[in-house]
């Protein structure tokens, strides 16, 4: 994470540094919540517009980077509400045909869809942890809870993306999604 | 195995394996060249708006505040008292004289006293007086339907209306706050 205090906020120099050096981390945190990269990348620039709105008001005694991801992770909870709506919406209009497969779903990887069908802030909490490094602290900051809370939150996610991934071990390996292991 | 086993396992895979996955998703993609917020919060909308994004909300009250303290000083001057409740008071003035002035312009009486907020029997018992029969005062209505000569009544309200208008004015500049 960016060391908070080379930002000044309210700083449009600044700011432009930090898009630069936070850019592939907020947006790989949301391809990890969102459906696909298309959606991800549009509520990354949205919440970065939220935050240059914001900037001016940011206070520096909060993880600028988790302050960043907050605004990231609302604009993609909006977004899924809106795509569950659409959703619902299509499946009215089929009226009971068959939904057509999305061709971009096969390509992905199996752990990268299990994870999108977590609650965002699950999903976000262990992107933030696993692929960010994120501390406590930085990802109570990220989701809006009391750091006490996080270790909880992240434990109920990385259960229910065990369960979800169907992993076993029956034979001293783990399983994912039920396919026997080679090794 | 535990399951404490299982999980401490599990969270090493997910350790190893997520930031795979995510960066799988990820791909070689290219920053944007222009990031929105640039075109969004400088370009498009002008270098005002960044200034008056950057007062924030007590910046755009301030500014409001000024500008009715504007509109107020104009009033102020058109009367000649600060006191705003005088305003008024100096509009049904100027109406009132204005009757006096042309006679026959009694229903502009009747569409000055509200407009003023002011109660209507003061203005209408002083015409009244001046009446010859006292008719005029006591139903302006049916006074407008006999005088055939009401092109001197706009006329009357027209030089009346500066002391209303710069009363009226702190309305008017209350439009340029939601911009800000």
């Amino acid at each position: 994470m960016p060391r908070q205090r080379e930002y000044r906020p309210g700083s449009a120099e600044d700011f432009d540094r930090l898009y630069e050096a936070t850019y592939s981390r907020l947006l790989g945190t949301l391809i990890a919540v969102l459906r696909d990269r298309a959606a991800a990348e549009d509520c990354v620039q949205e919440a970065y517009l939220r935050a240059y709105q914001a900037w001016s008001r940011w206070q520096p005694d909060a993880p600028v980077e988790a302050w960043l991801h907050r605004i990231a992770i609302n604009v993609a909870i909006s977004h899924r509400r809106r795509e569950r709506l659409r959703e619902a919406g299509e499946v009215i209009r089929r009226l009971g045909l068959p939904a057509e497969p999305d061709p971009t779903e096969a390509a992905t990887p199996e752990l990268l869809r299990e994870l999108r069908a977590l609650p965002a802030k699950q999903a976000a909490a262990l992107v933030l942890r696993y692929v960010h490094g994120y501390s406590n602290r930085e990802i109570g900051h990220a989701l809006g809870v009391p750091e006490r809370t996080v270790a909880s939150r992240l434990a109920a996610a990385r259960s229910r993306l065990q369960s979800r991934l169907g992993w076993m071990r029956p034979a001293g390996t783990w399983v994912p999604g039920g396919v026997p292991s080679d090794k | 195995m535990t399951g404490g086993d299982r999980a401490g396992e599990f969270e090493r895979w997910l350790d190893r394996e997520l930031g795979r996955a995510v960066a799988t998703g990820l791909g070689a993609g290219e920053r944007p060249v222009r990031p929105a917020y640039l075109d969004a919060a400088r370009g498009k909308t002008g270098p005002l708006a960044g200034v008056l994004a950057g007062l924030g909300v007590k910046g755009a009250a301030a500014i409001g505040a000024a500008a009715l303290a504007l509109a107020g000083g104009g009033a102020a001057l058109a009367t000649g008292s600060p006191n705003p409740l005088a305003w008024g008071q100096q509009a049904v003035q100027a109406v009132v004289a204005r009757q006096h002035v042309a006679p026959t312009a009694v229903p502009g009486a009747g569409a000055g006293g509200p407009a003023t907020g002011r109660p209507q029997p003061e203005p209408s018992a002083r015409h009244a007086s001046d009446a010859p029969d006292g008719a005029a005062g006591a139903h302006p209505g049916k006074a407008k339907s006999h005088d055939a000569p009401r092109e001197t009544v706009p006329a009357a309200d027209a030089t009346s209306v500066p002391p209303g208008r710069s009363g009226a004015a702190p309305g008017h500049q209350r439009d340029p706050s939601p911009t800000s």
